[in-house]
């Protein structure tokens, strides 16, 4: 069905099916294949939400929802063609409650927005995206947001207070204590099971989220950064995993880790006249807030621990990359052309912190094995275990096929090194349905939500996976 | 029957790493980070269509989609890529330098060559090459041309300038009432092409400037800063702006400057220019600083930390908006002119102040003009 008869009957909406306009809904950021959507609705209000939905339903097309399209494991490609619901021309903030420490936005909220209104009041969030002033609220839960997770707040879904989110069938559903009519948001939990959690990270394959409540934070007084070295990915896991122990974690927001090659590339990059053989075989970084006191503490604690596992202070490694990944936030994107390469692909798993030298080890191999692109490999510390992020540049223009084979072949590596699929969208697919019993439950939550597989297809290894396209033609 | 484009070989080669290199992370489509001044991206996005063909990122994924062989609609192409203020938030948003409002001026040269225009592109065009210029040229004792020898101040004013209502007649009194002779490089009415660059045209447009400057006599202050940018991308250095030539003459002690005690000065408001944010091979890159701290100094000014912000959103005047989408174009005006009702809005180009103006919603006047109006400049002697 082309996009414009798709359309019909919902004029009143802002709906795009020009292919021009297409172009931009193909894909996201990963290496994930691009699909080809026939018509993109961009509501501004829950009720043309849905309508769309109920079109969607009527025509028996598939329906992918989308919020700032700068994910990395394909979850707003629409391989089975059919809507995109573009979530980002619905931005408001509905609630700002101090009082119960809650923000309820819409979905198609920037960050970046959302930390401008909050500043005033001396309130932020607990875990913004790196790719905070484009990521919206609404896709980074739906997504659980590229592995940003923080020692303090754990991951994108452990900020999350509770959702509204509409059903394939038109039920309003809201999560949480806002269950209860008129009782709003305030807990995660109503009476039962974590309702909320089922659509987090299922990017829209139970529903569309069309409401989020986040738990404010203040914003802390005072903001530092700390970066050690350690001579190798097995002293900093042990390192890391002494520091989760411990619970030095309060006052850290961001920390992360990176393997040799990176920091051995960012300091040539930097300081081309640095001796090689200073350079750390591993660093850790910390991103502390707090009062002065607290932060100056644990700052101390840290570098003592570190000075347990043979590590300490790598102040040049902090000055050039990690304190302006923090504190210059368009910096995330100096990967794409701090590398010759066109694109960058990143795969994102979990794994357990004892684990880390395992997690290097791997990417290692893949490095040896697809030697024509750059790897790097990086975590990011949560309160209990990893987010391992694995790094691959690529000249899209003559490495698409082989890029997304060797790809497939990391997920599939990281697996057998016991790393878990962390991502959602359809970067772990296969993966996922791998996992018997929990693929299996996942179907039959689907069953019940989607029965006629209209939401999202493909994402989670669920439904017709549809085909994908190449990028560009 | 719509109509395909193909790209020629060139675009490719001068943008092909662009296209690649994209990471689709839509800085360029929309972003909110307040720190960087970020405050949405793209104003032909906010305020005619939020569909991502007219976007940067548009831009980029359509060049490389007709690259690739995709047919798209040439003439949806034309009315994205020309509905564009060419405003270059697009460029200074991009986290890794890319260069998606290049592209759209590459795509326009394409369309341009093959005849795809949009019917306003097509009509705006043609009045510009018959009357020669971008606006109809007034007479007035500025532009006569030098009574004396020995010129002490050569001025290249502009359309917009020359135009009814522009800076150009009371800066010229101004500046002759301060003691200046005035040569202006100006045949009564000539365009230095800088409006057909913004339309694609950019071989006609260079052919108009060297014309122009066929005698050498490079004009050493232009008060258009379109014309500026193009004449500095022309290769002539030598070109500069009021707001640099004023600064550098009162650092250098040769020239002062102060309010007139006869007039009422109100509080101003500076609006950004698009014209004047960095981009390569733009001359005003920290013109608005300077214009700035000047009137910061005369005390007319309370919000200098606000100005200038280098991401601000587009006021409509450009790329042949105000032609192309007229009630979008005012829409832009509208939104640039909202708040702080009570200073007199300033801007420091022409175009912008007559674009502003005619939304209406305000008073609106130019750096020049204002100038003009509340102050009072005089040449210093200094010893030989």
């Amino acid at each position: 069905m082309s996009g414009a008869t798709l359309g019909h009957g919902l004029e009143s909406l802002t709906l795009f099916s020009d292919p021009v306009d297409l172009l931009a809904y193909r894909r996201d950021c990963s290496v994930v294949a691009p699909g080809e959507p026939e018509l993109v609705a961009r509501p501004r209000d829950v009720d043309e939400v849905a309508t769309v939905i109920a079109r969607a339903g009527r025509e028996r097309v598939p329906l992918y929802v989308r919020g700032g399209g700068s994910m990395y494991a394909g979850g707003v490609n629409p391989h089975a063609g059919g809507i995109v619901l573009d979530m980002a021309g619905m931005d408001r903030i509905l609630e700002l409650d101090l009082a119960r420490g809650i923000v309820v936005v819409e979905p198609g909220v920037r960050f970046g927005a959302l930390l401008e209104a909050l500043a005033p009041h001396g309130q932020t969030v607990g875990i913004v995206p790196l790719t905070g002033p484009t990521a919206t609220v609404g896709g980074a839960v739906s997504a659980h947001a590229l592995g940003s997770g923080s020692p303090r707040h754990q991951s994108m879904g452990d900020c999350v207070a509770g959702l509204e989110v509409l059903l394939a069938d038109g039920t309003r559903l809201r999560t949480g204590s806002a269950a209860c009519a008129g009782a709003g948001f305030f807990q995660r939990y109503c009476i039962g099971p974590d309702l909320t959690g089922i659509f987090l990270g299922a990017d829209a394959s139970f529903g569309v989220v069309t409401a989020v409540a986040l738990w404010l934070v203040p914003l802390p007084a005072v903001r530092d950064t700390l970066t050690l070295g350690f001579a190798g990915a097995s002293a900093a896991g042990e390192f890391v995993t002494a520091v989760q122990g411990r619970e030095l974690t309060r006052n850290v927001w961001y920390a992360a880790g990176y393997e040799g090659a990176t920091v051995h590339a960012r300091m040539m990059q930097a300081e081309p006249a640095t001796d090689r053989a200073t350079l750390p075989g591993f660093c850790v970084c910390f991103d502390l807030g707090g009062d002065g006191d607290a932060v100056a503490a644990d700052r101390t604690r840290l570098l003592e621990l570190a000075g347990d596992h043979g590590g300490a202070e790598y102040a040049p490694f902090d000055a050039v990359y990690f304190r302006r990944l923090r504190y210059d936030e368009s910096y995330w994107y100096s990967f794409a052309g701090y590398f010759s390469r066109s694109r960058c692909a990143i795969l994102m798993s979990s794994l357990p912190s004892d684990r880390l030298a395992d997690f290097v080890a791997t990417v290692d191999t893949q490095r040896a094995q697809w030697s024509d692109f750059l790897w790097g490999a990086a975590v990011v510390v949560c309160r209990r275990g990893l987010h391992g992020g694995v790094l691959v540049f690529y000249d899209e223009r003559r490495e698409w096929d082989t890029i997304t084979t060797a790809v497939d072949g990391a997920a599939e590596a990281l697996v057998a090194a016991g790393c878990v699929p962390y991502k959602s969208g359809k970067q772990w697919a296969a993966q996922v349905r791998d996992m018997h019993a929990y693929s299996s439950v996942l179907e039959r939550l689907k069953s019940a939500l989607d029965p006629a597989g209209m939401l999202a297809p493909g994402n989670l290894g669920l439904g017709d996976p549809g085909r994908g396209a190449r990028p560009g033609g | 029957m719509s109509r395909t484009l193909t790209l020629p070989a060139w675009l490719d080669e001068r943008f092909g790493a662009d296209l690649y290199h994209c990471a689709s992370c839509n800085y360029c489509v929309d972003a909110v980070w307040p720190e960087r001044g970020l405050h949405h991206v793209c104003a032909t996005l906010e305020h005619h269509s939020p569909a991502p063909g007219y976007s940067g990122r548009g831009f980029i994924d359509t060049a490389r989609a007709l690259l690739e062989g995709v047919a798209l609609d040439a003439d949806s192409v034309a009315e994205r890529v020309f509905t564009c203020t060419t405003c270059g938030n697009c460029e200074t948003s991009c986290p890794i330098g890319l260069r998606p409002a290049a592209i759209g001026g590459a795509l326009r040269e394409v369309l341009l060559a093959a005849d795809v225009l949009p019917a306003p592109v097509r009509a705006t065009r043609g009045r510009i090459v018959e009357r020669g210029g971008a606006t109809e040229a007034v007479a007035g004792p500025w532009h006569a041309p030098a009574a004396a020898p020995g010129d002490s101040l050569a001025i290249f004013a502009g359309c917009a300038a020359r135009a009814d209502g522009g800076p150009a007649t009371p800066l010229a009194r101004w500046l002759e009432a301060a003691g200046f002779t005035l040569a202006w490089q100006d045949d009564g009415a000539r365009c230095c092409g800088a409006p057909l660059a913004e339309l694609g045209a950019a071989r006609e447009a260079g052919a108009w400037r060297d014309g122009l400057l066929h005698d050498g006599a490079a004009p050493r202050v232009v008060l258009g800063y379109e014309c500026l940018n193009h004449l500095r991308a022309g290769g002539h250095a030598d070109v500069r702006s009021l707001p640099a030539w004023l600064d550098d003459g009162l650092a250098g002690g040769t020239l002062a400057l102060v309010l007139r005690d006869d007039v009422a000065v109100p509080r101003v408001r500076l609006i950004e220019s698009c014209q004047l944010k960095p981009r390569p091979q733009r001359a005003a890159g920290d013109d608005e600083r300077r214009a700035r701290d000047l009137l910061a100094r005369l005390g007319v000014i309370d919000d200098a930390g606000a100005y200038p912000n280098p991401h601000a959103l587009c006021c409509g005047a450009a790329g042949g908006m105000p032609a192309v989408a007229p009630h979008s174009a005012s829409r832009m005006a509208a939104a640039r002119l909202a708040g702080d009702a009570d200073a007199l809005a300033v801007t420091l180009d022409a175009r912008c102040a007559a674009h502003l103006a005619r939304s209406g919603t305000r008073e609106v006047t130019d750096f020049a003009s204002f100038l003009a109006r509340y102050t009072r400049l005089t040449r210093v002697a200094t010893a030989a």
